[in-house]
């Protein structure tokens, strides 16, 4: 058994009870701000899927919460009828394990290629609009009271933020100076916060055959705009070549909106949801920009990291397609 | 016989040589179930790669380099320095989304890198193809 794993064992003992046993665990992946394994746990009554999600040591984006918060929201959102994975236990200092939490594994996939294209998941691809929709409504409908700690991140201070993040690398760029200029012009009216998941998008939805199942990933999640969700979730970096169906590759913007309206009771105005579709389009940019950064910095030296700079090139067009109305 | 050359292999070709190699002869050595992820690194280092090779091949674009001057009333011909400029006098508020021909310049100049980053985008296959 390795360190990390009698360290494991000992902490699920110390939450659950002394009948459980680690059966199985394996490294899933290691995200850039987040490590995640796949635990098979024996228990009274009987066996249980888990992951551990614990901080890694590398850097992320720079805004995430920490894990305990993390957790707090994302199981405050599942007892208020949003699919996210219900929490465990969380990781405390007695657990010499970091910061992390247990939670329950659902079934399905996550590879947006897969969800978009295996002839097993048409039925998914069907359904996906109308449970992404839904699963927003659910989402800003969480009573804030209830949440943890939160910092309220609405458009103006976003922006501001990308800018910051964007002027303190080497790069200029003539295009991501236009979207910001277009974007500083057509700040949307602050509008009552609400719960905003933060990274809602295909990659971040555990699907099966029949459709959406869990959110994962709530590491970004702060107090917004709930537009804010709904355009990140139709930047083109999602469509993964489903340039035409703007919702994540699966679905129509016209279908997710009435079925949000539906749900939510929240008119949507196209020309907000727009403004943040074209702010998390300039917002993956800079992302892309970050990570060619850590590479030339020597901060993390990546082959892929290098790489993702010359992602910008597609952001740009995107953003260009954005302002002239030429994207699907 | 065809064109002479100084130079043999030149640079394209040691870099065909390489991406031959990796894809090959080292991919195929790769265990799939690779924790390290080297298959998936090693098919990223062949694509970095390939846009080393197109960017070696592309000839700088004078028509738009022209184009760009005269929009800014520079007579300079290196397209970095007119970009510079560029960028800064849209953060000054020069020239906005309402100007076609900065629309232009700016659309040009992005298909053309992704000719070289990325010519299987799809936003790029659209703007290629549509006409």
């Amino acid at each position: 058994m390795s360190e990390l794993e009698s360290r494991l064992l000992a902490a699920l003992q110390r939450h659950c009870g002394e009948g459980f046993q680690l059966s199985a665990c394996r490294r899933l992946s290691a995200g850039a701000s987040a490590e995640t394994y796949a635990l098979d746990v024996d228990g009274p009554e009987g066996l249980q899927a888990l992951i551990l999600r614990r901080s890694a040591t590398g850097q992320g984006f720079g805004v995430s919460v920490d894990k305990r918060t993390e957790a707090e929201v994302q199981q405050a959102a599942s007892r208020h009828g949003v699919p996210a994975p219900a929490v465990a236990f969380i990781l405390d200092k007695e657990d010499e394990l970091g910061e992390g939490y247990v939670m329950r594994r659902g079934e399905g996939e996550t590879l947006p290629k897969r969800i978009l294209e295996k002839p097993g998941f048409a039925v998914a691809r069907e359904n996906l609009t109308l449970h992404c929709a839904q699963t927003l409504a659910a989402i800003h409908a969480v009573p804030t009271d209830k949440l943890p700690k939160l910092a309220k991140l609405t458009a103006a201070p976003q922006l501001q933020q990308i800018e910051a993040m964007y002027r303190n690398t080497p790069l200029l760029s003539p295009v991501f100076e236009l979207a910001l200029r277009w974007l500083g012009k057509r700040l949307p009216e602050e509008v009552m916060p609400c719960l905003v998941h933060g990274d809602f998008r295909n990659g971040n939805l555990l699907v099966d055959t029949r459709g959406l199942q869990l959110v994962l990933d709530w590491e970004l999640t702060h107090l917004g705009d709930p537009m804010e969700d709904l355009g990140w979730l139709c930047v083109n970096a999602w469509r993964f070549g489903h340039r035409d169906q703007a919702v994540g590759g699966f679905g129509q913007r016209e279908d997710l909106y009435s079925a949000y309206e539906a749900a939510s009771g929240i008119n949507v105005d196209p020309g907000k949801a727009r403004f943040w579709e074209v702010f998390g389009t300039l917002k993956w940019g800079v992302i892309c920009v970050l990570q060619a950064m850590f590479h030339i910095s020597g901060a993390v030296r990546s082959v892929e990291r290098a790489a993702i700079g010359r992602r910008v090139s597609e952001v740009e067009l995107d953003l260009l397609d954005l302002i002239e109305g030429r994207m699907p | 016989m065809s064109t002479k050359t100084t130079q043999l292999p030149n640079a394209a070709e040691l870099l065909e040589a390489v991406s031959g190699f990796m894809e090959k002869k080292l991919l195929p050595a790769i265990n799939d179930g690779d924790a390290a992820n080297q298959k998936f690194n090693t098919r990223v280092a062949i694509n970095v790669l390939g846009i080393v090779q197109r960017e070696l091949q592309q000839s700088p674009d004078t028509v738009l380099i022209n184009k760009l001057a005269d929009l800014l009333g520079e007579t300079a011909d290196n397209m970095e320095h007119l970009l510079i400029q560029l960028a800064e006098r849209i953060r000054n508020g020069d020239f906005g989304e309402d100007n076609p021909a900065l629309l232009s310049i700016l659309r040009q100049q992005t298909l053309n890198r992704l000719a070289v980053d990325n010519p299987k985008y799809s936003g790029y296959l659209a703007a290629t193809t549509e006409n």
